[in-house]
């Protein structure tokens, strides 16, 4: 048993095919991924909004304007503002061009102030910082209004401590709470989808290391079964190795994802027990594909790569109208995506990233689970035969 | 004791009969040969004795035991060198012939001792570290020799081991099988080469579209046809009459000239050569090169089949 494992392990980590397509590519195709969605996450984290005051004497006198506007550049925790100051419009004007700042605030000769914005080309990638700064504008007027309009009307309020305390608390109308375990990310779910992938990528350790053992399959199969080793030893040493070189490479593609790239997995002991369950589950599809007869390997290897495709494509791996489709799917069929090897392993890493407990990871690896020991149902009965009608 | 023995064996692929109601009687310490063209049932018969075929009819025993899928002490007595090279491409000489070894020979010490003793036995010591992949034709034949004998089994099979190798591996092999057998192994050797088989081989079966022609030792093959010696000359115009004189001769068997040859096939006699030339000096022809030689295996097959041993 320990010389057919470790031959088989020792073989098949040395075959061109299993490296390139179990380990290789989904290292590639991760590192494309961080590629192209490194500025995906940086739309969800907020950034202090580049702006620009004029400094001059009408800014000085409105020390309300003043007081207010450096205090919202001040670092900390509820920063909303990175703070230039411009010595005059113009320079303020150049700024805006340059794209150093997103607008500038400026006193007119009222005592009011006003906003200059980016020009209007621009608008559509910066709308949600520009929208804060007119919001935190009106809202500044509108305050500033109201108060001189209280003091005409009753001044005898403000030497009320309640009603001071008030103007200097911040008003919030909106309370921030997550609802999930950690930080919202949109691009997890290509990566936990990619993963998916390669676990059925990786089906083909198994779809090759079956046909080295079935007699029907290859001479070295043949030869294998022609000999004094129990078969069923032989079979359950090769699906070990299979198991064995699926769980290393997924666990390499694991912390090349989590540990260079530096996308977002919890509870990672958690992870790697769950990678432990996708390798067994492709294990199993791969030896159920392996043992196919009368079909080559290049077209073993051609299905597999189909199924990949297909389950990916209903796992939410290829953007935004894949991952509508599956999530559509979901809802409609649900029991139609159990069977989905790799919405399930995308789930799984899902469940463990957004989900408290442990209830609809223990329910993905059931699944999981699941289709694995119907897999290798399917393929005892495809083996089960000691002798065949043609070689 | 008889090391294998079939009786009426009969294996059908779809419409195709492989194997028609085939026997086979092999004794200890033979060298026996199964010669047969491509496509005669050799390999088949092979494979339902090595229980990797299912088969129609017919018994199979080993070692005087019926033989089955699960006889794993039957299997661990037989060495296969099958006709299809059979190792990990990805692994190097050494641990291809530790990995079959260790399938029938669990304990380390000893199948370290065996395996280096088959790496000397097959001349790969300097080529140990390779992959398969390295390795010329002949090379790799040998490997797979080794990979075969490692164990040293009481009763090999070897399938059409000197297919597409170079004189020099083939007669190194053939050396092989020999030194093999010396050592006390009943050896089953399928080919299509007759030259191989008659020069190993202690008996031998020809047979063809999965029938037994003809068993026995080379000798014996020989006396069951009536040819007795086989005389080519080389004539320049033969005429008809000359070749019917020749014909007409009390030891020819038949005659026939293919414009540059004649080709005398004789009754045995001491005196065949002598009479054939004597002729065609009476019929006033010269003549070049002559040769004279016994019967060969493939004139047995020619006789009992009406063809030539085809590849």
């Amino acid at each position: 048993m320990w010389n057919t494992f470790k031959y088989t392990v020792k073989a098949l980590v040395q075959e061109s095919s299993v490296l390139l397509w179990g380990l290789g590519f989904p290292l590639i195709m991760a590192t494309l991924f961080q590629i192209a969605f490194s500025n995906i996450d940086g739309s969800y984290d907020f950034e202090p909004i580049p702006i620009a005051v004029v400094e001059n004497e009408n800014y000085t006198n409105n020390e309300v304007f003043t007081q207010s506007i450096e205090a919202l550049a001040s670092s900390g925790e509820g920063q909303l503002f990175k703070l230039h100051i411009a010595k005059n419009e113009s320079e303020a004007q150049q700024l805006l061009a340059d794209a150093t700042i997103m607008g500038f605030y400026a006193i007119n000769d009222k005592g009011n102030p006003e906003l200059s914005l980016t020009p209007s080309k621009m608008l559509d990638l910066a709308s949600i910082e520009q929208t804060i700064l007119k919001s935190y504008l009106d809202n500044f007027v509108r305050t500033q209004t109201t108060l001189e309009a209280i003091a005409q009307k009753d001044p005898s309020v403000f030497v009320k401590p309640s009603f001071l305390e008030s103007l200097s608390a911040p008003i919030n109308y909106t309370n921030e709470v997550s609802i999930t375990a950690n930080k919202t990310s949109g691009v997890v779910r290509y990566f936990y989808a990619l993963l998916g992938f390669a676990t059925i990528m990786a089906a083909n350790i198994g779809v090759i290391a079956m046909a080295r053992t079935q007699a029907n399959l290859s001479p070295l199969g043949a030869r294998r079964a022609a000999g004094a080793t129990k078969r069923i030893t032989t079979l359950v040493a090769t699906l070990l190795a299979s198991w064995f070189l699926a769980f290393v490479f997924l666990t390499v593609t694991f912390c090349y994802m989590r540990y260079v790239l530096d996308v977002g997995f919890a509870r990672e002991i958690a992870c790697v027990g769950g990678l432990a369950v996708c390798s067994l589950m492709t294990t199993a599809l791969g030896a159920c594909v392996g043992s196919i007869p009368k079909i080559g390997d290049m077209a073993k290897g051609g299905i597999l790569s189909g199924l990949a495709c297909l389950f990916g494509l209903f796992a939410g791996l290829f953007g935004t109208p894949s991952q509508k489709l599956a999530d559509d799917l979901t809802r409609t069929a649900p029991l139609l995506q159990m069977l989905n090897p790799a919405k399930q392993v995308t789930d799984l890493f899902y469940s463990l990233y957004y989900y408290d407990g442990y209830v609809h990871y223990l329910q993905t690896t059931f699944v999981l689970l699941a289709g694995a020991l119907v897999l290798f149902a399917v393929t005892v009965v495809f083996v089960r035969r000691q002798r065949y009608a043609s070689l | 004791m008889t090391m294998v023995q079939v009786e009426n064996l009969v294996k059908r692929y779809k419409e195709v009969l492989a194997l028609d109601h085939f026997n086979l009687d092999i004794k200890e310490g033979e060298i026996f040969g199964l010669l047969g063209p491509n496509g005669s049932g050799k390999t088949t018969a092979i494979n339902c004795m090595l229980q990797l075929l299912t088969y129609d009819k017919g018994t199979i025993k080993l070692f005087g035991q019926d033989m089955e899928p699960t006889r794993y002490d039957l299997k661990k007595r037989i060495g296969i060198v099958p006709q299809n090279i059979a190792v990990f491409e990805e692994l190097t000489v050494a641990e291809n012939i530790d990995y079959f070894c260790a399938l029938y020979v669990k304990d380390n010490k000893k199948r370290a001792r065996l395996v280096k003793e088959a790496i000397e036995f097959v001349g790969l010591e300097e080529y140990v570290k390779f992959r398969p992949r390295k390795l010329s034709g002949g090379l790799i034949r040998r490997l797979n020799i080794a990979c075969g004998i490692v164990h040293k089994p009481e009763l090999i099979f070897l399938d059409e081991p000197t297919v597409a190798v170079d004189p020099q591996s083939r007669n190194a092999i053939l050396e092989g099988i020999r030194s093999l057998n010396r050592n006390g192994s009943t050896v089953v050797y399928t080919s299509h080469y007759m030259e191989e088989v008659e020069e190993i081989c202690t008996r031998i079966m020809i047979m063809d579209h999965g029938q037994v022609l003809a068993c026995g030792t080379n000798n014996e093959l020989k006396a069951m046809i009536g040819t007795g010696e086989k005389i080519q000359v080389e004539v320049i115009d033969l005429p008809d009459k000359a070749l019917e004189s020749i014909k007409a001769l009390n030891c020819t068997q038949k005659a026939s000239y293919d414009g540059k040859t004649l080709e005398v096939f004789c009754t045995s006699g001491a005196q065949n050569l002598s009479t054939v030339l004597q002729t065609l000096q009476q019929e006033g022809l010269t003549f070049g090169r002559v040769y004279s030689e016994p019967p060969t295996l493939n004139d047995v097959f020619l006789e009992l089949t009406g063809t030539e041993l085809r590849d």
